[in-house]
């Protein structure tokens, strides 16, 4: 592999390669037997961590959308933020040696708070490079409303983190929001360091011969190579409005030339989610194929593509 | 209880993407479907697929690269020394009507071998074995006979296989294969139509041979449509409280690799859910929550203590405690 190609720096963090995978779709344990982890990927972002245990929706939690991705509504199920601290990172950072970034979700900016601080705070918290925000969550203050739908709630999610910890900060923004430039900026501006775009939007199914919808919980969120030009979108609308802050691109990534097409689009760096489930080895044809195309392209390092597609 | 195995890695053995190809791909009158695979060498390992009975395999029915989930299958019969495995399967989806149309030479792309497979369980006595599959559930059963027979368990030893089918054209185009695995008194066909064998489903054959279950059976293996495992299932602890009872689940599956949370189960005794696909396919019976229709994900709550609750007074402690 060619390690000038690939190498990237996503504020102050040094990535080997700017392809990581997306939140929950990447089991760090399987994976690790198929592929060599390092340096095929940049860092390995955990499946979103809530403060406690959650058993997660009844099924049916995903639905098949043939030839254009998925729904799913998982329903954040997970063991809380405590067992993964003690337990979870330390089983990560002994299978691999990729910087770990912490998916975070919370029901009120207090309690995203009371995480970064414990984070901060705990002998474990070392192994954590950097934390994503999830926002795609209810805020109890708002009642139940989506947290990342409002640029005023997500400042103080982020601020609230701020204050508790230095470690990077990333958010990633949900397309169910009426501004999401408004809410990008709202995150840069309260001390957000990456801002990943984007999460997956709601989505339902009806199953015709059962006359009913397919997911237990009616909507969930669509992913799959149909999210990608509206991530496209998205990316570059922010990249525009912030040309200084980096972007990690997601949705709908399959192949090498998606993710050129976010680099061009103004993305640092890109997570490739849904597809990991029809494809576990899209990395290596992913990292492959880029080096190919940068060769034929005449391309030293990937990270010169990045925003060439912007207007400034 | 007993609540067997704990460690779900440990079962993943050589797991590796191996290139396929069609070697026959046959329809019965019935609409069940016989395929023939060869599996290359691990593309990542360079070595050969080693299945283990019970382990499953998730199948790439992606054509160029639109997007379509793997498809989960066990293995029915594997041949080592040709490096080819078959599936059995019926058309009851996109990803089924698809590989229907696969002929001699086409090609895909399989990973393998997932999962945990029955010789995981300690304890299985083949001879005081008693199997029930249900229609493609006879897959990874079979499977686990013929893995006997190749390490020379005689007639005597082997387990008793009670397969339940719609009617006897269903099973005819299997018994040539079906007859050189089990002994012919160990083979129990179950017709619905009552077209051959035991007129009635698996369930049903147990309810008129109560005396020879209770006295001669300690393990039973459950494979076949959900509605069948719940009705198995419950039969089984009817009339064995003490056996140990093994299913082999095939929840909606999206990724097989433990990563997706899409194919959960409940546990019983409010023990946190489990995924299918890491922790089985092959369960306890007990350790499944169960209705009518099949498994569920339970009662959808976390019992208190089952992991640490973490509060403002968590953080609080630790200051004092000075961590950090």
């Amino acid at each position: 592999m060619n390690a000038a190609l690939f190498h990237t720096s996503l504020g102050g963090l040094a990535l080997n390669s700017p392809i990581l995978n997306a939140s929950g779709t990447f089991n760090a344990d399987v994976f690790s037997r198929l592929f060599p982890l390092s340096p095929t990927l940049g860092a390995l972002v955990t499946k979103t961590v809530t403060p406690n245990a959650s058993a997660g929706n009844p099924q049916q939690r995903t639905v098949e959308l043939p030839g254009v991705g998925m729904l799913n509504s998982i329903g954040l199920q997970g063991r809380g933020i405590i067992y993964t601290m003690e337990r979870d990172i330390l089983e990560w950072a002994n299978a691999h040696n990729l910087p770990i970034i912490l998916s975070l979700s919370a029901d009120s900016e207090e309690s995203f708070s009371q995480m970064a601080t414990y984070i901060n705070k705990h002998p474990n918290g070392t192994h954590v490079q950097a934390i994503e925000l999830n926002v795609s969550c209810p805020n109890v203050h708002a009642g139940g409303a989506l947290f990342g739908s409002s640029p005023e709630w997500v400042a103080k999610a982020v601020s609230a983190v701020r204050s508790a910890t230095d470690k990077p900060l990333w958010v990633k923004l949900s397309p169910n929001a009426p501004d999401l430039v408004g809410v990008a900026s709202a995150a840069a501006d309260a001390g957000a360091t990456g801002l990943t775009a984007i999460n997956t939007i709601s989505g339902a199914h009806v199953d015709i011969r059962r006359r009913k919808p397919s997911l237990s919980r009616i909507s969930g969120g669509y992913s799959g190579p149909g999210l990608k030009p509206i991530a496209i979108h998205h990316v570059l609308n922010i990249a525009k409005a912030h040309p200084n802050i980096p972007i990690i691109g997601v949705g709908g990534i399959t192949c090498a030339e998606d993710v050129i097409e976010f680099m061009m689009a103004g993305c640092t760096a890109v997570q490739v989610g849904t597809q990991c489930f029809a494809t576990p080895a899209v990395f290596l044809d992913i990292m492959d194929d880029l080096e190919s195309w940068c060769e034929r392209e005449g391309v030293k390092q990937l990270s010169d593509l990045v925003g060439c597609a912007v207007s400034r | 209880m007993m609540h067997s195995p704990a460690t779900p890695p440990n079962a993943y053995t050589r797991l590796d993407e191996y290139r396929v190809t069609v070697r026959f791909n046959a329809v019965g009158p019935t609409g069940l479907y016989h395929m023939r695979l060869h599996f290359d060498a691990g593309r990542l390992s360079g070595a050969p697929h080693a299945p283990r009975p019970g382990q499953f395999m998730m199948l790439d029915i992606q054509d160029d690269r639109d997007f379509r989930f793997r498809r989960p299958f066990s293995l029915m019969s594997w041949n080592p020394d040709t490096q080819e495995g078959d599936v059995i399967y019926k058309i009851v989806g996109e990803g089924t009507q698809r590989m229907a149309q696969w002929q001699e030479g086409d090609q895909s792309l399989v990973l393998s071998s997932l999962g945990v497979a029955f010789d995981d369980f300690k304890n299985i006595r083949p001879k005081r074995t008693l199997m029930l599959a249900g229609g493609v559930g006879l897959a990874p059963l079979l499977l686990w006979a013929e893995a006997g027979r190749q390490q020379d368990w005689q007639d005597d030893e082997m387990p008793t296989l009670i397969f339940g089918v719609r009617c006897h054209e269903e099973v005819k185009p299997l018994m040539a294969h079906l007859s050189t695995i089990m002994p012919l008194d160990k083979l129990i066909l179950c017709t619905d139509d009552g077209s051959f064998g035991f007129h009635g489903n698996v369930v049903q054959w147990m309810d008129a041979h109560i005396e020879q279950v209770k006295y001669n059976y300690e393990n039973i293996l459950v494979c076949g449509p959900n509605p069948m495992m719940a009705a198995s299932v419950k039969k089984s602890y009817e009339l064995l409280p003490e056996a140990q009872v093994l299913v082999s689940l095939e929840n909606h599956m999206p990724c097989g690799t433990g990563a997706c949370y899409g194919c959960v189960v409940g546990q019983s005794e409010g023990r946190p859910p489990v995924k299918v696909c890491e922790v089985g396919p092959v369960l306890e019976a007990s350790r499944v929550c169960w209705d009518t229709h099949g498994p569920t994900v339970g009662a959808f709550v976390y019992e208190k203590g089952v992991y640490p609750h973490f509060s403002a007074d968590t953080v609080a402690s630790m200051t004092t405690r000075g961590q950090g």
